[in-house]
């Protein structure tokens, strides 16, 4: 009997033991503990799609988004739970939390509708971009888009973000002024100067090249080989267009128009070019072209109508 | 029941014993295994040492202990970026690989989605760009820009790195880190007990799940660990300069001007440039512009010297200057050029001559002033211009009488006085010329006289020598006999003037006296 005592007495005493330890190791316990359920979803878009450059101002760029729904389950209480939401509607809240200020990005459905499934859910949609004109071209564009899922009963609810990376291309574009118009009337012994006042209303520092087509016979026509523009609407240079008629001796009454064509480029990279703008002058040469020496021919002519005077003088003498 | 308890009471204990040892195991295999591969490294070389501390030897003893018991390493992640270190300029993209790595082998990890999750993914995000990205000079793309890691495929993502030119020269961008996020979302399973292991690799896990390392709660949630790598960017030197254009230059012959070139550094470090003028012009001389130090964006103006060859007169010449500039770290490359035109038109008179045109109008005005002066004395010296009746003594004593006397009277020999003095002007006038003309007959002779003698000069000069001395008696008394006649002319003339006022005076008289 009191070999049994002991032996129980034992007993207790390891029980207390085990349960003592048991209770300081095993964690806290909760309610989810065992019948843990969890929404979890993802976005994700084709890589290439997002590396071609999006052409401001025209371009709308399509991009599908694809989505990865499912429904994370943990131990075996969790499993039996969740065949009880099976077929429970789930709404995925998809919408964009941040864009630059020169894009706009819209998704074509800001709630994907889905149900609760053991199997994972594949879903997509479409987001639009379109960047404007001052979207700093080949600079970095994003948008970050935040696809949540509201908690269902016992499933808890999930969000992430992502951020989509995207490059602006370039926009060639330039505005050609002449402050001084675009005709001049001059001597043949003048130089005609025409400023040519080129704006930048691309969106990027832009290098425009000049070169003048056509040359007329014995008139001498030279232009600025190049300026380069500051990024930014509205930057500002200016080009001069250096014209001289022909000045051989006589009368002259020349008129000419002179093309000049400009072409824009982007300055880091002058492969990338836009299309070419021109600009026509005109310039009349109207006047006595004399060979420089006229202050001296006159004094000779004066010498001379005198010594003719004289002479002739000297000839009724006789 | 109780017997049997004291019975198997040392094998209760020796359980206890072995339960408690294996607590801490777990914790020293994770530890052991998640160091990364250049620890791994250095505790090898360590392990060599027989002599080195315990941590070589946990090291060991927990290799052996995960080899035989196969511990989920939760923590035991890391990220990485292949290469490490990359170069790229303005304008260029450069790929890397990036994603997570085995800490084992170092390379990326294949491993997928392990037998405990139920789903994962990985995406990326930029957490910092080397000197901030205010411009958006930086773009960073990720293909694919996230990942579904399966088993057996690397998990990672080609990381292209596009650098443009800052719009603002001056946010110049240079080298440093590039901070990558990588986001590791896990879906957790079954973390109690899960079905795919062995029974004895079971227990232990769930042993652990329960007691050691406690994860069990953890099943079926989703969470997501975020990695950090670090990528270091060297941002190449860009050398590019930006010149204003500048209007057509007009300079005269002779002229040296120095013209301002303006210039900005557009690259992103400090540059020194040099210049090379093209130009093979033999009117002007041009000397190259001084090189110049710029920091990124900075401003300034350089000189270009141009000097005009005194031509003295130049109708008007175009010419185009080219300026090449380049940078001292690379001399042959040039980097940016501009086109200066020119124009020369003028007169050019030097010091020396406008020295001469001074001298030679000097010379003209004393020669006209000496002509005039010789010209006046002779006329004085040989013809006396008629004084006016008015002014002689006599008569004017006469004429004051007359206008006491007889106001009509007085203005009729007034009168007459006046006409009397015109006519005797005009007879001045008249013999003056024929005077002159006379002496031009006179000297066209002596030159035809000159001309008609022989050409033999020794002949002539014994000719001349000769009749030198007659001959001036001779020409003397010609110019005397010229001059006496205009002067007995002239006295024939006076004579006959008073004679004709004298008969007019006495018709007065006798109407008067009548």
């Amino acid at each position: 009997m009191t070999k049994n005592f002991k032996t129980v007495e034992a007993s207790i005493v390891m029980g207390i033991l085990l349960a003592s330890v048991f209770t300081a190791i095993v964690p806290t316990t909760s309610a989810g503990i065992l019948v843990n359920l969890s929404s979890y979803v993802d976005v994700s878009w084709g890589g290439n799609e997002t590396t071609k450059p999006i052409v401001p101002r025209g371009e709308m760029r399509q991009l599908t988004l694809n989505l990865r729904y499912g429904v994370n389950r943990g131990a075996l209480p969790s499993q039996l739970l969740f065949m009880l939401y099976q077929g429970r509607q789930v709404n995925i809240k998809l919408e964009t939390l941040e864009t630059p200020t020169w894009c706009t990005a819209t998704l074509k459905s800001g709630t994907i509708t889905t149900v609760v499934s053991s199997e994972e859910k594949e879903l997509s949609t479409v987001l639009t971009l379109r960047v404007d004109e001052n979207a700093p071209a080949f600079g970095a564009g994003y948008v970050k888009i935040k696809a949540s899922v509201y908690k269902i009963g016992a499933i808890d609810g999930y969000s992430q973000e992502f951020t989509l990376e995207f490059t602006p291309a370039y926009l060639p574009m330039i505005n050609a002024q002449l402050p001084d118009g675009n005709t001049k009337n001059i001597g043949p012994m003048d130089t005609a100067v025409f400023p040519i006042e080129i704006s930048n209303m691309g969106n990027a520092r832009t290098t425009v090249f000049f070169k003048i087509e056509n040359v007329p016979k014995d008139w001498i026509a030279v232009v600025t080989d190049e300026i380069t523009l500051d990024e930014g609407k509205g930057s500002k240079g200016i080009a001069y267009l250096t014209i001289k008629p022909p000045k051989g001796f006589g009368y002259h009454y020349d008129e000419q128009s002179i093309i000049v064509t400009m072409t824009p480029a982007r300055a880091e990279d002058l492969t990338n070019q836009g299309e070419s703008k021109t600009v026509t002058v005109i310039v009349e040469s109207r006047g006595f072209s004399t060979p420089g020496f006229e202050s001296v021919l006159f004094i000779g002519a004066l010498l001379a109508v005198v010594v003719l005077l004289m002479m002739a003088r000297r000839i009724k003498k006789k | 029941m109780g017997g049997t308890a004291i019975k198997h009471k040392k094998s209760i204990l020796a359980i206890i014993v072995v339960f408690f040892l294996l607590l801490s195991t777990p914790n020293q295999i994770i530890s052991a295994k998640a160091i990364d591969q250049e620890d791994m490294k250095n505790v090898g070389d360590i392990s060599g040492n027989t002599t080195s501390s315990g941590g070589s030897l946990r090291y060991f003893l927990g290799k052996i202990l995960a080899f035989i018991i196969p511990i989920n390493q939760f923590l035991a992640m890391a990220a990485k970026a292949q290469p490490e270190v990359i170069d790229i300029g303005y304008g260029e993209n450069v790929t890397i690989d990036v994603g997570l790595m085995d800490v084992e082998t170092g390379e990326f990890d294949t491993r997928g989605v392990p037998f405990f999750l139920n789903a994962r993914s990985i995406n990326f995000e930029v957490l910092e760009y080397p000197g901030g990205n205010a411009d958006g000079s930086w773009l960073v793309s990720f293909d694919p820009p996230v990942i579904r890691p399966k088993n057996g495929e690397e998990i990672k993502s080609q990381l292209t790195i596009s650098l443009t030119a800052p719009s603002n020269p001056k946010n110049a961008i240079k080298s440093g880190i590039l901070k990558i996020k990588l986001k590791d979302t896990q879906a957790y399973g079954n973390l109690w007990f899960p079905p795919e292991l062995p029974l004895f690799q079971r227990l232990l896990w769930s042993t652990s799940a329960i007691f050691t390392m406690r994860f069990g709660k953890y099943s079926g949630t989703v969470d997501t660990e975020e990695r950090i790598i670090e990528i270091l960017v060297r941002v190449k030197p860009y050398h590019t300069v930006r010149f204003e254009a500048t209007p057509l230059i007009k300079l005269n012959p002779g002229e040296i001007a120095s013209i301002p070139i303006s210039l900005q550094n557009l690259g992103n470090y400090n540059d020194t440039y040099g210049f090379r003028v093209v130009s093979d012009y033999k009117g002007i001389k041009i000397s190259n512009p001084v090189s110049v130090t710029l920091k990124p964006g900075e401003r300034k103006d350089t000189l270009l010297g141009v000097a005009v060859s005194p031509n003295v007169l130049d109708m008007g010449t175009l010419y185009t200057v080219r300026i090449e500039t380049y940078s001292i770290d690379q001399s042959n490359v040039t980097i940016a050029q501009r086109t200066v035109f020119l124009e020369t038109r003028g007169l050019y008179v030097s010091e020396l001559g406008w020295a001469g045109v001074l001298l030679f109008c000097v010379i003209i005005i004393f020669a006209v002033a000496f002509f005039l002066h010789r010209h006046r004395k002779i006329s004085i010296k040989f013809h006396k211009k008629p004084e006016k009746p008015w002014d002689i003594p006599e008569k004017k004593e006469y004429l004051e009488e007359l206008r006491k006397e007889d106001r009509k009277k007085y203005n009729t020999v007034l009168d007459e006085m006046r006409k009397e003095y015109r006519s005797s002007i005009l007879s001045y006038n008249s013999s003056r010329k024929a005077m002159l003309k006379e002496a031009r007959k006179i000297k066209t002779k002596e030159s035809e006289k000159e001309k008609q003698q022989t050409p033999d000069i020794k002949k002539t000069k014994e000719i001349k020598t000769k009749e030198s001395k007659p001959e001036l008696p001779q020409k003397e008394e010609k110019r005397k006999s010229v001059i006496e006649k205009s002067a007995e002319m002239e006295k024939q003339r006076r004579e006959q003037a008073i004679l004709k006022i004298k008969k007019a005076q006495e018709k007065q008289r006798r109407k008067f006296g009548k």
